[in-house]
């Protein structure tokens, strides 16, 4: 398995613990910014607070998860992965991460609302007009 | 203004669509782009300036002509640059696109894309993940 892969399992398995203290002590910087298009959190305690209260608070249990696509280069991970949660439904994952020195530095999600994504969705698969 | 410049992202963008819309592939990677930077998508990685022009070179080239472009999302902070854009174009159809830019001193130094695009089989390429 590549490091990428290893990396991303464990990230994985400290969010099914619910051990945001471990993920946050062993894979983010302290002055990690996690980057999406609703907002900018910086540094580890909002990321911790993000991801331990609101993030659980919004979407409610995870009742399933599919990783689709995966691809690393020497410092970077991008992955997307569809989701299934108790408030939103099935979502997709779409996040990459910037890897300095063993930890996430910069944790982009591409993420839309899920109402957003069925409408692109919709479009990709109509046929086209042209 | 060539370099990226925090609160002026738009402006960058901007420009960089601008680049590309005129084929200058040489401008942008000289004003936009690290010497270091490395470019990450689903269907492979391109470091340095000599093999992001053969990709910017091979990917407008493999385009038709451009019927419709539009930015969807768009967000920056101090060092990141994220937006989703629809690209539309006589051959590829319509393309999602999903990128985002980590900048280093003003220049792009990591360019992640995390569009799908129809023509590629993931399968082949070992994007698709394995348990």
């Amino acid at each position: 398995m590549s490091w990428g892969q290893d990396f991303l399992n464990e990230h994985v398995g400290f969010l099914m613990n619910k051990d945001f203290e471990g993920l946050l002590a062993a894979h983010y910087h302290d002055d990690a910014e996690l980057v999406t298009f609703e907002f900018v959190l910086k540094g580890k305690e909002a990321i911790k607070q993000y991801l331990s209260v609101e993030q659980p608070r919004k979407s409610g249990k995870v009742l399933g998860m599919n990783m689709d696509a995966y691809f690393e280069s020497d410092d970077c991970i991008l992955f997307t992965a569809s989701v299934n949660s108790e408030n939103l439904g099935v979502f997709v994952a779409r996040d990459a991460l910037y890897v300095k020195d063993g930890k996430v530095l910069r944790h982009i999600a591409l993420t839309l609302p899920p109402e957003a994504d069925r409408k692109i969705y919709q479009a990709m698969s109509a046929p086209s007009a042209g | 203004m060539g370099q990226f410049t925090p609160g002026k992202g738009k402006e960058f963008y901007q420009e960089q669509l601008g680049y590309l819309a005129t084929n200058d592939v040489a401008g942008m990677l000289k004003e936009h782009y690290h010497p270091d930077a490395v470019m990450v998508t689903f269907d492979g990685i391109r470091r340095g300036h000599d093999e992001l022009r053969s990709y910017f070179v091979n990917t407008l080239g493999s385009m038709g002509e451009i019927t419709g472009l539009s930015t969807d999302y768009f967000c920056e902070t101090e060092d990141v640059i994220i937006f989703k854009a629809k690209i539309t174009d006589s051959k590829r159809g319509t393309v999602y696109a999903d990128n985002a830019l980590y900048f280093k001193d003003g220049k792009i130094y990591r360019h992640i894309a995390l569009t799908i695009l129809p023509q590629y089989d993931y399968e082949k390429l070992g994007t698709v993940w394995k348990d």
